[in-house]
């Protein structure tokens, strides 16, 4: 018994170490995914369990970071993809339009970081990456699961939007 | 840098104290939430392995009967076939995009938007690996099509079920440092439906065993293209016939 509460101890304080070294840059990953504290909480803590809990980091500690990182990503996809079935079926029940985001905190009003909120999610992920976490295009090609050109092509698409958003928008 | 991307750079950082905080209570429920995710997939490994043990009793006499050796791939296999061969009882099971976890053997489909949902899509690239093999992800297979762009094929000819296709081997390449297909050896299928070229690219890590790669041409030989009203026109179905597969 003394042997199994120790194991489970050791094993708690390796999650522990994990997550208190991880935890600050995925939360504000999170954050700049889904514009909502709360919710990057919850993303992160979704994200930590799925990762620990599925083994696959035990076998390539290193990646832990990376493993994190894309499922957060994964995750905020996810979650996305089913709010807009959701909205959807609301929104036909209701033979309403579907709602629009509110707008009205002081932090929309940074035309940018609205229009960066507004991109697609992926597209999102891919600037954070690169342009605020400042991973190579191979590091930020491996967290979101795809080839250095396709990170590329998202990043061109990113910028795109931005630039034709903010133009539109004008001074 | 150009003044757009510093001006990304800049709104990230101002916006960065605006990120929740680390909270400690945090580790607790994390570590709660791991420990009833690691029971619940040590019970999944479980009755997995029970599974596979009846199957292997049950199916060894049979195996060992027939003398059956490693598929050998001597032509590129079938590529699509033109017409919806789905029976209406099937596509009622017809599934999206594998998930990132680990999904069942069943028939699966790509239609150019699995991995975005947004108005703004540009991923139209589905990946998929055999992530619960052993080895993890040694091979991989991928789908790309840009919805009414026709570009040109790089392999040689091959007629495939009845659709003018291409196909060719090559060792990846792509002149961007670090690209994680370099060196990697590849097989190309290239084929134009409805207005779109489809390229499909399977990947193989080194030393990937036989058995896997035979899995892999199977998928791809199962895909058959079924009429959609979409950014394509149609969407493609292929059969996974076991559950090792994942999109993560």
């Amino acid at each position: 018994m003394r042997a199994t509460v120790t194991s489970d101890d050791s094993a708690t304080s390796r999650l522990e170490d994990v997550y208190v070294r991880h935890a600050p840059a995925a939360l504000r990953l999170a954050y700049f995914l889904s514009g909502d504290p709360e919710g990057a909480r919850d993303l992160v803590q979704d994200a930590v369990v799925q990762v620990a809990g599925r083994f696959r980091y035990l076998r390539q500690p290193d990646s832990f970071d990376v493993y994190l990182r894309r499922t957060i990503i994964n995750l905020h996809t996810s979650q996305l993809r089913r709010r807009k079935v959701e909205r959807a079926f609301l929104a036909r029940e209701a033979a309403l339009p579907l709602p629009v985001a509110a707008d009205e905190s002081p932090e929309m009003r940074d035309e940018m970081w609205r229009e960066i909120l507004g991109l697609a999610p992926r597209q999102r992920a891919a600037i954070v990456l690169r342009f605020y976490e400042d991973l190579s295009e191979q590091e930020s090609a491996e967290i979101l699961g795809c080839s250095v050109g396709a990170l590329n092509q998202l990043v061109a698409r990113a910028m795109s939007n931005l630039r034709t958003s903010v133009e539109e928008e004008g001074p | 840098m150009n003044d757009l991307e510093t001006q990304i750079r800049d709104t990230l950082r101002r916006h960065e104290d605006e990120a929740p905080l680390f909270d400690a209570s945090d580790v607790r429920r994390a570590s709660m939430g791991t420990r009833r995710r690691q029971m619940v997939n040590l019970t999944a490994v479980g009755i997995g392995t029970v599974v596979v043990v009846i199957g292997l009793v049950a199916g060894l006499g049979g195996i060992l009967r027939a003398d059956l050796g490693p598929t050998v791939l001597d032509q590129p296999p079938s590529v699509v076939n033109p017409e919806p061969s789905v029976s209406p009882s099937v596509a009622g099971e017809v599934r999206g995009w594998p998930d990132l976890d680990r999904n069942p053997a069943g028939t699966y489909s790509w239609d150019g938007s699995a991995c975005d949902p947004s108005p703004r899509n540009s991923c139209n690239v589905g990946f998929m690996h055999n992530g619960y093999k052993p080895g993890s992800g040694d091979v991989n297979i991928m789908f790309e099509g840009e919805p009414g762009q026709l570009i040109p094929h790089k392999g040689k000819a091959s007629t495939v079920d009845g659709l003018e296709g291409t196909y060719r081997r090559f060792i990846g390449d792509y002149h961007s440092p670090g690209n994680w297909m370099n060196g990697l050896p590849i097989e190309e299928w290239m084929v134009d439906i409805k207005g779109t070229t489809i390229t499909i690219h399977l990947i193989a890590k080194p030393g990937a065993p036989e058995t896997e790669l035979a899995e892999a041409h199977e998928i791809i030989s199962s895909l058959r293209a079924e009429p959609r009203h979409n950014d394509l026109g149609f969407r493609l179905l292929f059969t996974l016939a076991t559950n090792t597969w994942d999109s993560g």
